[in-house]
This record gives structure tokens, sequence and C-alpha cells, in this order.
């Protein structure tokens, strides 16, 4: 191989389909291999876990072997080296290596980020290697971290200070959940060993043939596997029938694993495409349910009638079971995203030295891909939230009469046609006052209006632009950007969030989202003229006033349920430039939708019905009307546009 | 008549790469995710030559090795061992099982095309 197209091979179209295949199941291991690591930490004598971590530091290294990635192979090559005295019991798990071992995956995780997207793997790895190495040099030899602290002084702060400026760029820019954690007592061996390392192993660099370079070093460790072979072929020379019977016995005892093997992988694409068509098939289903309720009130009784009002009902069924289990197909459990908090969680209590314990609730609840993709980033800003600002120190902790350790849950559960997904923490809770004093502070209102302001209304100022409570911003949260971030995801999803806090007892947020984007259920109302449909997923209750009750505030209209100020929208007006005020209504119908963490009341004239919507897109010669989602096809033939109700809202407070 | 070969590795990435390589070599590739579905592969269509690893879940590659050496009808079958776990021991004992050679991941395409035409022709 030349050295200037040494990654040529990840660029070579005839390569791709293994390239790709090498990215996808490295992704997989290395999602299994975060949980699996922080769940190492609490069982180090876990011997089927070793094995499994093992194994995937093992199997990262034989295939980027192939590919050529030196420096990939070179780090998991160290990683197996350490997993491998684990699970034979040579050296016992210390924090120190956790530590370096945690590093190691970061490493791991950032160099395949880096050959995806770059094609090449630009990043240095030369500390994280003498690290992995010298650690494992120190705790083979017996020396913990301790002993070899005479000359670390010298390094510490060095590598500190490293240590600070990448936490801050991950806080602030990069959106993934790991955060950096160069840990401090690593270290603390580096000092010594480090000199004497790069010359022991010059090899390094010069991977990936080094295979098994460390394991053959050591003398005790070889007598060791020696014994193995003999004991084995003990069982073996007795021919094929203890080999059938022995292999037979496997077949049966890992009917579990087999399980797992069952498994497809199958493009997303054609899963869309899959549910386009049933999208298709829906509308179908309601243009023949239509026809059906017409024939069997025109000829009533007669055998046609009767004939297609059960073959209606037959199609009309499958099309459910149809729609539910292809939807299914593209459920994906929340585990996925829920498993990376552990870590998270681990290092940002270890960075704040503070005690938090994760729940995680719910993991198997199961919602659409593209939504689970959207979700990580939200709850990774109101994790670190609770963490930073919810859960207090120990000395806060025992001076409210809390127990040492503070709690954070993870939950997720289905409620009808949504997900419901719930941050919650014991911590301090949020202080309605403090909010309203910096809200005010920040000028993003007037004191007169922080006196007025409800209760509930006072949470959904921190999701303002510009708003921070953090007295000094950490590198963990408080820039004012995370809630902000949150509240455009949640939208984004149609999803609602909610904020309970109670000062002293913790902080619960509550996001609600849709199961699915593709085929929603929808709200049918009249308008004046039109029809439109509001998807259910936003709707939190509709009202019935009397006209009466609608007051006006700066010439807008509102309305107040139960002590709460409401705005209302006038879609009519909006969209269709009707003026729908009506003198002769008394009573008015309110759809009162939620956009993430507030509220608005839809005047419509009439309810009409609830009915399973597909979204189509206007098409390229409609371009894009701001204010609607889409339209569909009624039973009857008619098209109904969808509103887009967050879009609908920003508008008209431009506008207003 | 197309050479049939059974390659047995956890790793779907290093399945697709022998794969890839012997196929283009016209050899026909059956693939299994470990040596228990490798073990479920072999009565199936007759099989030429196994190229196996040796670290895998459920049945590994020693194992595998040895329950096909046991077996009367498929003891003359060449297996190739192709594992990156490298160290002596393991050569040795993968040899002991019954494989007649190694090779040691990372390979390259052109020497494990050499090392199955010394049993395949």
């Amino acid at each position: 191989m030349e050295a200037n197209n040494k990654y040529a091979i990840l660029s070579d179209p005839e390569m791709k389909e293994i390239v790709d295949s090498f990215l996808v199941e490295t992704a997989e291991i290395l999602e299994k291999l975060d949980t699996d690591l922080v769940a190492l930490e609490s069982n180090a004598a876990d011997v089927e876990l070793l094995n499994q971590i093992f194994r995937a530091f093992h199997t990262i290294k034989g295939t980027s072997g192939f590919l050529g990635l030196e420096r990939l192979t070179s780090v998991t090559h160290k990683c197996e080296d350490i997993l491998n005295k684990l699970r034979k019991e040579e050296i016992k798990l210390q924090p120190e290596l956790m530590d370096v071992l945690l590093e190691a995956f970061d490493k791991i995780k950032e160099l395949v980020e880096t050959i995806e997207q770059q094609k090449n793997e630009d990043v240095e790895v030369e500390a994280t290697i003498n690290r992995l190495v010298s650690t494992l040099d120190a705790v083979m030899s017996g020396k913990t971290a301790t002993t070899s602290s005479k000359k670390a002084p010298a390094k510490k702060p060095a590598a500190k200070k490293t240590r600070s400026k990448k936490s801050t760029t991950t806080a602030a820019a990069k959106k993934n959940s790991g955060l950096d954690n160069a840990t401090q007592s690593t270290i603390q061996d580096k000092g010594e060993t480090e000199a004497g390392v790069n010359t022991d192993e010059p090899v390094d660099s010069t991977l990936p043939n080094v295979e098994g370079l460390a394991t053959e070093a050591d003398g005790e460790n070889k007598a060791d596997v020696d014994e193995k072979p003999e004991q084995e072929s003990q069982t073996v020379p007795d021919k094929s029938k203890s080999g059938e019977q022995r292999s037979e016995e496997r077949y049966l005892t890992s009917g579990k694993t087999k399980k797992e093997d069952a498994n497809i992988r199958v493009e997303v694409e054609r899963l869309d495409e899959l549910l386009n068509i049933v999208s298709e098939l829906v509308l179908g289903r309601n243009q023949l349910m239509q026809v059906n309720s017409k024939i069997s009130l025109e000829q009533e009784g007669s055998e046609v009638a009767r004939d297609l009002g059960s073959a209606t009902k037959q199609i009309d069924l499958m099309t459910n079971e149809l729609q539910l289990v292809v939807m299914k197909t593209r459920m994906v459990k929340i585990g996925k995203v829920f498993n990376r908090f552990p870590r998270l969680v681990r290092d940002l209590s270890k960075e704040l030295e503070k005690d938090v314990n994760l729940v995680i609730r719910g993991e198997e609840t199961e919602l659409d891909k593209t939504l689970i993709e959207e979700i990580n980033d939200p709850l990774v800003h109101l994790v670190r939230n609770s963490i930073d600002h919810g859960i207090e120190a120990e000395e806060g902790r025992a001076k409210s009469g809390k127990s040492k350790s503070g709690t954070l849950t993870l939950s997720a559960r289905h409620e009808g046609n949504n997900v419901i997904i719930t941050v919650e923490d014991d911590g301090k809770g949020i202080d309605p006052e403090v909010i309203k004093r910096k809200a005010v502070e920040k000028g993003l209102i007037t004191e007169q209006k922080a006196e007025e302001l409800p209760l509930q209304d006072v949470y959904i100022l921190i999701f303002l632009p510009g708003f921070s409570t953090a007295k000094v911003v950490t590198n963990v949260s408080g820039r004012g950007v995370g809630m902000d971030v949150v509240k455009t995801n949640v939208t984004k999803l149609r999803g609602i969030i909610n904020v309970e806090s109670t000062p002293g007892e913790g902080t619960k947020m509550v996001i609600k989202l849709p199961l699915t984007l593709a085929i929603i259920s929808g709200m049918v109302v009249q308008l004046k003229k039109e029809q439109v449909i509001v998807p259910l997923s936003s709707v939190v209750e509709v009202l019935r006033v009397h006209t009466e009750d609608i007051s006006s505030i700066n010439s807008k209209e509102v309305i107040k349920v139960r002590e709460r100020v409401i705005p209302l929208i006038d879609i009519d007006k909006h969209l269709f430039s009707n003026d729908s005020a009506n003198q002769e209504q008394v009573f008015q119908f309110i759809v009162v939708v939620g956009i993430a963490e507030k509220e608005y009341g839809i005047k419509v004239d009439r309810m009409v019905g609830q009915q399973e919507v597909v979204i189509k897109s206007l098409g390229n010669y409609l371009k894009k009307v701001d204010g609607i989602a889409g339209s569909t096809i009624m039973g009857d033939g008619r098209v109904i546009m969808i509103l887009d109700i967050a879009e609908l809202i920003q508008n008209m407070k431009q506008y207003a | 008549m197309k050479k049939n070969i059974l390659v047995a590795d956890d790793s779907p990435t290093i399945r697709k790469f022998v794969s890839f390589t012997l196929s283009a070599r016209g050899f026909k590739i059956i693939s299994a995710c470990d040596g228990m579905e490798a073990l479920e592969k072999l009565p199936g269509e007759q099989i030429d030559l196994i190229i196996t690893d040796l670290n895998m879940p459920n049945v590994d590659g020693f194992e595998f090795i040895r329950i096909v050496r046991g077996n009367d009808e498929y003891n003359n079958i060449p297996i190739i061992i192709l594992s990156s776990l490298g160290s002596e021991n393991d050569v040795d004992e993968g040899l002991n099982c019954g494989a007649n050679s190694y090779l040691k991941k990372p390979f390259d395409p052109n020497r494990i095309a050499y090392e199955v035409s010394k049993y395949l022709n």
C-alpha cells in the first residue's frame, strides 16, 4: 500500500458495499459497547460481559485491519489486550483501567466518524494508545495510580487543560451525547511510564501486523493458556457421536441467541416505499367506505348492499392491520436512545462531582425511526440540565434531608397514539421567582407582566432563546441554548413539552410525541367554506364557549380557561381571507392546540369528525404553502388541507 | 460445476469481504454467522471447503472444527482458519483440532485465493 492513497479503499466504488457494511456493523457494536462498558464498572466480575466486550474490540480490530485502517486497528488492539487479561483474570478491573478504556472507546468512535465522513483516519491516537499501554503496564506490575504519582503533577495540568477545552466545544457544538472524558486518574500513570513506552514499543505506529504482540510477551500468561488445549482435547477424541451430541445440546440451550439471528436488515428506503403504498391503500379504503355508506343508504336491504358491506368491513379491517404492521416495521425501541445515557450520566456526575443514579424505564417502548433520530438531542439537553441545575451536590442534598445520591429517571410509555417521554429528577426544582427575576433582568418580559404570569407560564420562560439561570455558566449546560434547542426539535416533531416542578422536590419534563409522522389521526373541522384537518397529536382539548366569553387584549382575541389566557387564532381569515366573525352564533367552538410548550385556540365553526389521514405533499408546482403541512384525499375524493399548526402560528406572529 | 465454500465468521463485513474475494474467482460462498449456523448449513449443499473464524459466539471455531472432524461424513473437507486471535497457541490449537491451514487477519485477497486453490482445483 502506498502512503498517499492508503485510504483509497474507502472511496473505491467496488468496495463500497464492504465499507458500508463495516460502518454499519461497527456502529452497532459501538452502541452496545457503550452500555456494556458502563455496566462493567459495576459488574467487574461478570465473565460473560467481559467476553462480550472482548469480542466487540476483537471484531472491530479484525475488520478494520482488512480495510487498512491502521489507527483504528491499533487502538482496538490495545483495548483487546486489556480485556483479554481481564477475562483471564490476570488483572483486576481498576478505576484507572475503566477510565482509559472509556477514553479509548471515545477515540474509536471519533475514528469511525472520521472514517465515515472524511474517508481517512485523521485523528490523533498516539496519546490514547500510550495511555492504554502504560495503564495496563502499571496495573500489571502492581502499581496503582498513587505509586506513580511522583512525576504526575508535571503532566497533569497540561492534560487537564486540553480536557476542559474539549468539553467546552462538546457542550456548545457537538450534538452527540458522548462527552469527552479524558479522565484525571489515568493521566497520573502516564508521567512515569510514557517515556519507556515509546522506546519499548515503536511498533505501535507500524501496525496492523503486530497481532498478539502484547499477549505473547508475558510468560505467566502463556503457561496459563497451555493447559487449556489438554483439558479440552480429552473430551474430544471419542469421534462423531459425542461431537454431534454436544452440538445438539448447544442447539437446545441457545434458543435465545438464535432468535436474535432471525433478523434481516432492510434499507429504510424500502420501508418508506412500503409505507407509501399502504398510505395509498388507506386512501382507497376511505373511498370504498364512502361508497359503501352511500350504497347501503340507497339500496338498503339489497343483496349488493349487504355483500359490499361485508367486503368493505373486511378490507377495512385488513387495511388497518396492514397499516399497523407496516408502521411496526419502522418502529425502533427507544432503548436505542436511552442506552446512550448511562455513559452520559456517569461522565457528567463525575465532572460535576455529584452522585447521580440513573433509572431507565420503558426502554421497550417503540416509536418511528425518524422520531428516534430527532429525539436524542433534546433528551441530552434535558438530562444535562437536570444533573447540572436540578440535582444538588451532596451537601445541598444533606441539608434538605434527601438521600445522598440524586435520582434521575428517564422513562417512556405509550399513551394512545402518542409516546410520552419524561425526564424527572429529585433535585431542587425550579423556583418560579428566580425564573421571573431572570427573565426580567434579561429583558425578556416586563416586570409588570412577570407579576401577572400564572405559574404554568412561568416555566415556559425557560424555553425562550437567551434564557439561562445558572449564575456561572458551566461547561455542561447553562448557555441558554439548550432549552431553546429542545423546544425547536420538539416543535419539529409536532410534539408538546410540559414542565412540572415543585421547588425543593424536583422537576419533571414531559415530552409528548406522535407515534409516527406519515399517517396521522386528524380532526376534521369546518371553517366557513372550507374543511381543514388539525393533526390530533397537537390537539389538547376542544371547547365550546359563549361568544361573550371571548375578550380581547391589545385588539387580539383571547379566552380565559381555568385561569389561563389562551390567544385565539382565526385561521379562516389567515389562510382564506374570509372574515369568519359570525354575529348570529352564540357559541363558538375552540380547538385548543399545543405547540411545544405553548397553547393556542383555533376558532372553528363546526366539528366534523376524526379520521386517519395520510399526509401528501402538495407537489412542487404549489411550492411550499406556509401553514399547510400537506393535503389528504377524503373518501369522497375531496382534497383537504392538513394544517401545520406550528408554522401557522409562527407566521401569524410575524404579521401580527 | 462451481465449488462451494462455507464461510463462518461473526462479522458481516468479513463474510462480505471473503465472499467478494472468492466469488470473483468463481467460487460459490455459503456464509454462516457462527459455528452453530455453520453446522446447520453443513448438510445442505455439498461443501468443498470451510473457512472459519475462531472467536465466535455460541459455537466457537475450535469446537466447530472438532465437530466437523469428528463426523465421518465431513471429516475430509479442508478447513482454513481465518482469525485475528493470532497467538502461537491459537495457531497450534486450531491446527490440532484438525484445521488444514491458518491465515491471520487481516489477509491479502490474493493470499486467501492462493490458500484456497491449494485445496480446490
